[in-house]
């Protein structure tokens, strides 16, 4: 018998609950779901992906809470063109994607057992990969992507708090920035003439325009993350600091920044590090730099056309069927009921239904006591 | 399926009314204050609220006769002149409309938030927000409506909260109580003609899926829901100016609403200018406005000519709207020319197409039965 390590998650940590991660056999993974989901209605469809690779694929879901429609989609999908190797489930992600040129994930995709077993007793469906320690999690809407898995594991006044805090997050890593150049190149009468002159005061002798400023600020900061990360451990570590606080206090000490830019660069990172899915981060931090040059060019009529423009696309998305801003674009959809699981989280008791991912029939998660000695 | 079943919902048709007219009425209705008192506006406003309510009676009423599409309906029903000419008073009224919300977009944005860019860069950027809007179906701006609501509403009504403070009650006893009831029943035409493109609403029919009782009432308790939000804002920012500004400074102002809130103040106010985070949360609707405008465009020129590709379609009827705006000069005379020819002209007829024939449908069932 061979005994494999089950790692800790490292990319979506915790503060309650489970430490598992997945580990890059599909056997191990299959059973770590296996072992939270004990129901006979699990259900894993094989499929082998790559002419070459020849990887094993599963589709895991519970077979009668799943929607079917989802589920027939998925496999469409999975039936993929004749590709010569599949070697992760990053890859496969972009291959199944429907709008290939959004930045915005399609699938969650978790290091978590628990987090994947959590999400199959919603109804959505799971992929895992063999050799890939993370696996995809779809249908996937914006607010899954603010969610993590110890949202349910603590007392629901603190998570809605920790999950408002989450979606302030977004909008400062995707807005911030921008919101600054509007507000220093166009509307300084919005601020008190005292932060006015001292932020003209700050900026004194800096040779660059805000939005010059901010932009080589931002690129900065991306060369210290890139940096990080392909370093090792120990080392990456070091050159977060050296270039958080060595390179930023040099800058300003040179003239070549200001104070206030660092602040908001820094505080730009850290909504983008706040949202726990990398991947929609990453698309916020990306589409950051349109809104920059629209705040430069437009002042606050361009950073209302960067949040309009971005939930129109939003709203135009949908992930297998799914749109993506549900269940607040769509609320009437599961009798408002979703509502109580979105921006912010009702407590337990209250949370009788699955979301609307799940089959209709199939709806209600947990009845009350009552009601079950009735129906008994 | 989940997504793509192409439909809007009676709650976001709620959203979508509230969000279409809002920020447009918020800054259109003063018009009608001209020459009028102060009360006389206010009860010029509810009566014209008062009627659009009715109106929205009938024409949830007459939505029941109407099978699938309304051209198709017309077209059966009086004929295809008829259907080919009530199609194009839409288009007519519907570039009216867009040339005017582009120019009145584009003006506030200029005066209010950047004095120094180019008006003609602002209607540009309101042209592109509403085709872009557009080119995508039905329940993308149905989505948009629900997502906007809620933000829109609650800062309106924080910032409506902050400015109220400032209202002195001597204003409203200072103001002439004289009432003349015709001249507040003129006035009320000149509102209810502002409410009058729910009418458009007769070629979202088959896109329209009620959850909640029959699709008839459904549909009417919708509109009227979002009637009735959008009425109940208004009247209180209106309320709210009076007493604030007093009846001469309330006649004087072109737009009551955004002056009142560059004199709003939150407690422990940090920031100066409210009336600028007022205005970026009135343009979402008037760009949803404006791809709602586009929408109604695109779909009622394909349901006449039955061809041409969509984006070619909304690209048309983009270059026919900017060129309107250029046309028209400045904001005064696309106001003036929307309010003589779109709402005192075209508007009556638009209401009176489904008024009319609701009342041929009745006449017909009862000679029927």
């Amino acid at each position: 018998m061979i005994l494999i390590e089950i790692p800790k998650a490292e990319a979506e940590k915790s503060i309650r609950g489970s430490r598992e991660a997945f580990t890059e056999d599909i056997g191990t993974n299959i059973s770590l779901i296996e072992k939270r989901v004990k129901d006979k209605a699990l259900k894993a469809e094989r499929w082998t992906l790559g002419r070459r690779t020849q990887t094993e694929t599963v589709l895991l879901y519970l077979e009668d809470v799943a929607y079917r429609e989802i589920l027939d989609k998925a496999r469409k999908k999975l039936n993929l063109p004749d590709i010569d190797s599949v070697m992760d489930s990053g890859m496969l992600e972009q291959l199944i994607k429907e709008k290939v040129w959004s930045p915005f994930p399609e699938c969650q995709t978790s290091e978590r057992p628990d987090r994947v077993s959590q999400a199959l007793l919603e109804g959505r469906a799971a992929i895992l990969l063999d050799h890939s320690p993370e696996a995809l999690i779809l249908p996937a809407t914006a607010d899954t992507m603010f969610q993590t898995n110890d949202d349910y594991y603590r007392h629901f006044l603190v998570v809605s708090f920790l999950r408002l805090i989450r979606y302030f997050s977004g909008f400062l890593a995707a807005f911030l920035p921008g919101l600054y150049v509007a507000a220093s190149c166009y509307h300084t009468q919005l601020l008190p003439t005292n932060l006015v002159l001292s932020l003209a005061e700050a900026r004194a002798g800096v040779p660059f325009p805000v939005l010059l400023e901010i932009l080589l600020m931002e690129l900065a900061f991306e060369l210290i993350r890139e940096a990080g990360l392909r370093m090792p451990g120990a080392i990456g570590n070091t050159i977060g600091i050296v270039g958080g606080l060595i390179v930023g206090q040099s800058a300003v000490s040179a003239n070549l920044v200001s104070p206030m830019t660092v602040v908001v660069v820094a505080l730009t990172a850290l909504g983008s590090f706040s949202i726990p899915n990398e991947e929609f981060s990453e698309a916020l931090r990306l589409i950051k730099y349109g809104n920059i040059f629209l705040g430069g060019a437009l002042g606050i009529v361009g950073i209302v056309l960067g949040v309009y423009f971005l939930i129109l696309h939003l709203a135009r998305l949908q992930s297998f069927g799914v749109p993506y801003l549900s269940p607040f674009a769509v609320p009437e959809v599961n009798d408002f009921q979703d509502l109580r699981d979105g921006l912010i989280r009702w407590p337990m008791r209250t949370l009788l239904r699955r979301p609307f991912f799940a089959w209709h029939r199939q709806r209600i998660r947990m009845r009350k006591k009552e009601e079950d000695d009735a129906r008994k | 399926m989940l997504a793509n079943n192409r439909k809007i919902s009676d709650h976001q048709i709620t959203r979508l009314l509230f969000g279409d007219l809002i920020a447009r009425l918020m800054l259109l209705l003063p018009y009608a204050k001209a020459g009028a008192s102060g009360w006389e506006f206010l009860a010029a406003t509810g009566l014209g609220i008062l009627w659009t309510l009715l109106y929205v009676r009938l024409l949830a009423g007459f939505s029941g006769y109407v099978q699938g599409s309304f051209t198709a309906y017309l077209r059966e029903r009086a004929g295809a002149g008829v259907a080919y000419a009530v199609d194009l008073l839409m288009i007519m009224f519907l570039l009216l409309h867009l040339a005017y919300l582009v120019r009145l977009t584009g003006t506030v944005c200029r005066i209010f938030l950047l004095p120094e860019t180019r008006e003609n860069v602002l209607l540009i950027c309101t042209l592109l927000a509403g085709t872009v809007t557009a080119a995508g179906d039905g329940q993308v701006r149905g989505r948009m409506a629900e997502i906007f609501f809620l933000p829109v509403a609650a800062a309106l009504a924080i910032m409506l909260l902050a400015s109220a403070g400032a209202v002195k009650p001597e204003h409203f006893y200072d103001s002439s109580p004289s009432f003349n009831v015709m001249e507040i029943f003129i006035r009320s035409g000149a509102v209810f003609g502002s409410f009058c493109e729910v009418t458009l609403i007769l070629y979202d029919l088959p896109h329209i899926r009620c959850r909640s009782c029959g699709q008839r009432r459904a549909l009417q308790r919708a509109m009227q829901k979002g009637i009735l939000v959008t009425a109940a804002f208004l009247l209180v920012v209106f309320g709210i100016a009076l007493g604030v500004f007093g009846e001469a400074g309330f006649l004087r102002l072109p737009w009551p609403a955004l002056t009142l809130m560059s004199s709003a103040s939150l407690p422990g106010g940090f920031l100066q200018r409210w009336d600028v985070v007022f205005l970026a949360f009135l343009l979402p609707g008037l760009f949803l406005a404006t791809g709602s405008a586009f929408h109604h465009l695109g779909q009622i020129w394909r349901e006449i000519f039955q061809k041409g590709s969509h984006i070619r379609v909304l690209a048309g009827m983009c270059t026919a709207a900017l060129l309107l705006s250029l046309l028209s000069g400045d904001y005064e005379n696309a106001m003036q020319m929307y309010f003589k020819w779109g709402i005192c002209t075209l508007v009556p007829l638009m209401a009176a197409v489904p008024v009319f024939l609701g009342i041929l449908e009745r006449m017909k069932k009862k000679c029927g039965s």
